[in-house]
């Protein structure tokens, strides 16, 4: 199996930022060769919803995020990144890979 | 760049813990984490308020637009008075009816705002106990509860001045903090449990925003909004202009983030209780977009080349487009391709294009920058002589300060011409 990354996304108005950090998350773990699924809490609410098996199988779990997510005791067992999203938008190859560095 | 690595809260089995650990799992360690962490609750609490400002704002709008853009009723008249004024009648007095019912709707739906922020920042501290006091806490900073004064032998209520968004910011903060540390340091066995949460924090949660609101919050609060209030109105014509500026500035430079919801959340008291209009923060949420969208089509004219990569252009026109809804995050991308130039310039456009439109004479009340609003607007093309102004300075910095960056040969595009 694969390595599996999950990442969920949101910002506060939920029309921008949100989608264009979900989607570079998922180009930049694609190129590093993850299995990738990004939930993203936008204006039109929760999509791609990360199933407890979803983060259960993760390696690495990344909160791109300025709000509060909905539903974040799904992840009170696990260990999380929080970032800005920014910061992934820039570039998040490197935070990926930057993260890799700290497990 | 900022990452910040949170442990897993509950080691094990999940769902054991789950109840009591809950109000831990936002807690960081390292210490720059905390103005983060209380943006981020305050983040919260603005993303859930805007859909009640959205849809209030658009609902009362309409009343307004019934009342003084198609009947043109004197600007000093209210609904009620110009139906009981005789003059209308037939269709017209059904339309001020109807005027009537989305007033006190929308006035209903906006004054929720307030209230839905304290609640959702509150309940982003502390989890779901936190919620009722917060919403309670923002209803009371919006409207106080009476106080009892004795006048001639007789105990009158009396309505204090509320505490507006000063003291919902206050009250969330205290009503969440207290009832996360309630939570926490409140020690019991398991067979207790139902007791502590179902009866003992939520009274202590309710006791303490009551207390806390009543002596408090509210007579600071309210001291405070009197205060900025006589001060805000005895500046004047001086003061306006000093306000443009600031409020196009915060407005205009994060495109929608934090900063520019911050400005928000402050212009917005002062604008639905028609102390100082929010024209300049109308204005500057739509002139980077349009100014940097502007960019893109006009570029070549100007300096004879594509001063961007390929894909913006397209982007551009989307800004525009995004623009007149009102959407500021359109000009996003331009933002972070290259920031030095995108924000300076786009900040310049806003704060030029807003303060004139002030000087001219134009006047917002909504808080609202999408087309629709704009047959509300006093002295409409002075409005629209602003945005035009501040769109063409932006557009014209980027575009000269970008294509000097491509002589001196550190900024390259790709634009296949």
């Amino acid at each position: 199996m694969s390595k599996k990354l999950v990442a969920i996304c949101a910002c506060p108005m939920g029309l921008a930022h949100t989608f264009m950090a979900a989607q570079a998350i998922e180009d930049g773990a694609k190129e590093l060769g993850y299995e990738v699924k990004v939930e993203t809490q936008g204006a039109d609410g929760i999509q791609n919803e990360l199933t407890a098996k979803d983060i259960a199988e993760a390696k690495i779990i990344i909160q791109a995020i300025a709000v509060t997510p909905i539903n974040n005791e799904r992840f009170d067992a696990y260990e999380i990144f929080e970032v800005d999203l920014q910061d992934v938008i820039k570039d998040a190859k490197g935070i990926i890979t930057e993260i890799e560095s700290m497990i | 760049m900022a990452i910040k690595r949170r442990e897993a809260i509950t080691q094990g089995n999940p769902e054991v813990n789950k109840a009591v650990n809950k109000s831990q799992n936002t807690s960081s360690n390292d210490k720059g984490g905390l103005m983060k962490e209380l943006q981020k609750h305050m983040m919260t609490g603005i993303s859930n308020m805007i859909p009640f400002l959205i849809m209030g704002g658009l609902i009362l709008a309409f009343s307004q637009l019934v009342l003084y853009v198609f009947l043109k009723v004197d600007p000093s008249i209210g609904v009620l008075d110009a139906i009981n004024s005789g003059v209308f009648t037939g269709f017209n007095l059904n339309l001020l009816k109807a005027a009537y019912l989305t007033e006190s709707f929308g006035g209903t739906l906006f004054g929720f705002a307030i209230p839905m922020f304290a609640a959702f920042t509150a309940n982003s501290i502390a989890g779901k106990l936190a919620f009722p006091a917060g919403f309670i806490g923002g209803l009371i900073a919006t409207k106080p509860t009476a106080i009892l004064n004795l006048i001639e032998g007789i105990w009158t209520p009396e309505s204090p001045v509320a505490s507006g968004f000063i003291g919902a910011f206050i009250i969330a903060f205290v009503a969440g903090y207290s009832i996360k540390w309630l939570n926490k340091n409140i020690k019991m066995s398991q067979n207790w449990l139902a007791f502590k949460t179902t009866f003992l924090i939520p009274i202590l949660g309710a006791l303490i925003v009551m207390i806390g609101m009543r002596y408090i919050v509210t007579p600071i609060g309210g001291f405070i909004n009197h205060l900025m209030r006589e001060v805000l109105m005895s500046a004047g014509k001086s003061g306006e202009i000093v306000y443009a500026v600031v409020l196009s500035l915060t407005t205009a430079i994060d495109l929608g983030g934090p900063i520019n919801k911050a400005a928000g959340f402050v212009a917005l008291p002062l604008t639905t209780d028609r102390l100082l209009p929010i024209t300049a923060r109308c204005i500057a949420i739509v002139i980077p977009s349009i100014g940097l969208g502007l960019a893109t089509i006009i570029d070549k004219y100007i300096v004879g080349r594509r001063v961007f990569d390929k894909q913006f252009y397209p982007q551009g026109k989307t800004a525009i487009f995004l623009a007149f809804m009102g959407i500021s995050e359109g000009a996003i991308p331009f933002a972070l391709e290259r920031p030095k130039i995108a924000i300076p310039s786009y900040m310049i456009g806003a704060v030029v294009g807003s303060t004139s439109a002030v000087l001219m004479g134009a006047v917002q009340w909504f808080p609202e920058s999408a087309v629709w609003v704009w047959p509300l607007i006093t002295r409409f093309p002075t409005y629209l002589l602003g945005i035009l102004i501040g769109s063409v300075v932006t557009a014209l910095l980027v575009i000269f300060l970008r294509n000097s960056e491509i002589k001196k040969g550190v900024l390259k595009v790709d634009s296949n011409e």
